[in-house]
């Protein structure tokens, strides 16, 4: 177990590393010559070729590519993400600030569509009949729904026209409600096609037909027998969930104007906010990476045969 | 792999299993009307997709506007068809850069294995690992918001997913003993990729690209509605979308209608992916 835990640590700090080098990377390809931009902050429209330079030397921009991104990655360890193209603000705290409603966001959205989604996508695959049918229909409609769409469609129905609910969803339990309703409608048909899958091909392994040919009443075999063995894929399927709906409920947040890290990122690309952009993506990167490795992690613990060896190569 | 019956001289007396209509033959005949929508539409609905008419905005359907048309006063239907041409041909773009990248790295770190081979899984594995959307707004917000950043950006962060599919195939396929007898036979290595090995994994590739349909449409759309695809004036599903989100709470036709298309497009290409598997897979439906 202990081996299991430390190869799976040792491949997410070189997922990290690729992170790091792709960041670092987009910085360095980013358009645009900072000392230049920096340098023109300084000194109004029109700046010398000596004055640029003498940015460039300052910011440490004409050393080697290997110091800088060494520079960038201890700046970066340390949570100095640059400043805001825009309004000057320092990343980190544009991230702080708005990281509690994000998490929130996944938070209630992940809990709400897995309380929803795995019981009817367990009740699916035992009874494959008119429900299963329905519940496959209904999962195929919400995954083929674009969400910016559904939230429109949402502000609609019930910020104009029934006036329930605000259209402008801020960082309260009221305000909460559409957005994580449309996230959960989504998340959820996407976990009750994996929870029916699974559990259909529990089903069909040899252990289930033992546990029914000992007599068990159907209700102890799925139960009992498939769900148990199903949990696994369940398991990785919420946490994957939860990761990038941190940041990539970016559309929802949009729509819904909530203030997530999410709208900040979009808002980011939309005005070029290199500095901004970056700091999301190594959020959200970052964020993805952790709860993948936990996830594995957990289901190393739950299931013997993936710490044997399938982990590793996984 | 094998080979259908075919009289030969016309005496030999074969006959073919009757083919029963399968549900992938449906869902492929609907999407091929969506398709030939997208292609022949623009030509056969001649209004001009840009035409403004303040005059004229909102109106309900009539002889010259069938859906109606917009804030603008443009024609609803003629934006419809230009955006589904956009919006499929962009989907189909992406997709056949990331098989072809994805085919490339993915069968050649599997047919030379080795070193190279093991760098190149645990690339695409680490590149797996990261968020593909977040990535992709990433990339446009860093090289500017436009059509082809953003065809750039879906391409560079879908193509890991292709490359590490198409591996495991390479690697299960070159074991089988077609493929040695192909090589006692003295068949190089480029004969035995292009005649024998490709193929054999067409099947899985093209269900695998179908697969991905549907997802691509939707984060293209999703893009474009958020200001990061296309520009204005542009007919696009999610430009559309986010053009008539000013105006929906009184008109929201203007926004029910290209989001029904991006839907029902998704809902069927999704219906067609999911039957060609069934119909690829010896298994049979699940």
């Amino acid at each position: 177990m202990l081996r299991f835990v430390g190869l799976r640590m040792l491949q997410a700090a070189g997922v990290l590393l690729l992170v790091s080098i792709i960041a670092f990377g987009l910085l360095e390809a980013a358009p645009g010559d900072p000392a230049l931009r920096i340098a023109a902050e300084r000194g109004g429209e029109i700046v010398s070729v000596g004055e640029v330079e003498a940015v460039r030397s300052e910011l440490g921009l004409d050393r080697p590519l290997w110091v800088r991104y060494v520079a960038w990655l201890g700046d970066t360890l340390r949570f100095d993400l640059g400043t805001s193209y825009v309004n000057r603000e320092p990343v980190d705290r544009l991230i702080r600030e708005r990281f509690p409603a994000s998490l929130v966001l996944a938070a209630a959205t992940v809990a709400i569509s897995t309380v929803l989604g795995v019981p009817l996508g367990v009740l699916a695959a035992a009874c494959r009949s008119w429900f299963d049918t329905a519940v496959r229909t209904l999962s195929l409609i919400l995954a083929s729904m674009p969400s910016f769409w559904l939230s429109l469609l949402a502000i609609w129905l019930f910020a104009a026209e029934l006036r329930w609910l605000p259209a402008i969803a801020d960082f309260s339990p009221r305000g909460l409600i559409l957005p994580v309703a449309v996230l959960a409608l989504r998340t959820m048909a996407l976990l009750i096609r994996v929870t029916r899958a699974t559990v259909i091909e529990t089903l069909a392994m040899p252990h289930v037909m033992v546990a029914r040919g000992r007599g068990l009443p159907e209700r102890l075999v799925v139960v009992r027998h498939a769900v148990r063995n199903a949990l696994v894929p369940v398991i990785t399927v919420i946490g994957l969930d939860f990761a990038t709906l941190l940041a990539g409920a970016a559309v929802v947040e949009w729509v819904f104007s909530y203030p997530g890290v999410g709208r900040m990122g979009v808002q980011a690309a939309l005005n070029g906010d290199v500095p901004v952009v970056l700091g999301f993506v190594l959020l959200a990167s970052v964020g993805l990476v952790i709860v993948n490795t936990f996830v594995d992690i957990l289901c190393g613990l739950l299931d013997p045969t993936i710490r044997a060896g399938r982990g590793v190569a996984a | 792999m094998t080979s259908r019956g075919v009289p030969v001289n016309g005496t030999a007396h074969i006959v073919l299993p009757r083919r029963r209509l399968r549900p992938v033959h449906w869902w492929a005949a609907i999407l091929a009307g969506i398709l030939l929508a997208a292609a022949a539409g623009p030509a056969l609905w001649t209004a001009d997709p840009n035409t403004t008419n303040l005059l004229n905005r909102f109106a309900g359907p009539s002889p010259q506007h069938p859906l109606g048309t917009d804030g603008f006063g443009r024609d609803l239907l003629a934006r419809l068809l230009h955006g589904a041409r956009l919006s499929l041909l962009s989907a189909a773009l992406v997709i056949a850069s990331s098989t072809f990248l994805g085919l490339v790295v993915g069968s050649l770190a599997g047919a030379i294995g080795g070193a190279i081979d093991a760098l190149a899984a645990r690339l695409v594995d680490g590149l797996l690992a990261l968020p593909a959307l977040v990535v992709a707004l990433g990339l446009v917000g860093v090289f500017g918001t436009g059509w082809f950043t953003l065809v750039i950006a879906l391409v560079a962060t879908g193509w890991p997913w292709y490359a590490r599919i198409y591996r495991s195939l390479v690697v299960a396929e070159r074991q089988k003993p077609y493929v040695v007898a192909a090589r006692a036979t003295g068949a190089g290595t480029l004969r035995i990729a292009v005649r024998h090995l490709g193929p054999n994994i067409a099947g899985p590739v093209v269900v695998v690209a179908a697969t991905d349909l549907g997802a691509t449409i939707l984060g293209l759309a999703a893009y474009s509605f958020l200001g990061l695809g296309v520009s204005p004036p542009t007919p696009e599903w999610g430009a559309m979308v986010a053009e008539g989100r000013q105006h929906f709470q009184s008109h929201p036709w203007v926004i029910v209608a290209p989001g029904l298309a991006i839907t029902i497009t998704v809902i069927v290409v999704n219906l067609f992916s999911d039957a060609l598997r069934d119909a690829v897979d010896p298994f049979g439906p699940r």
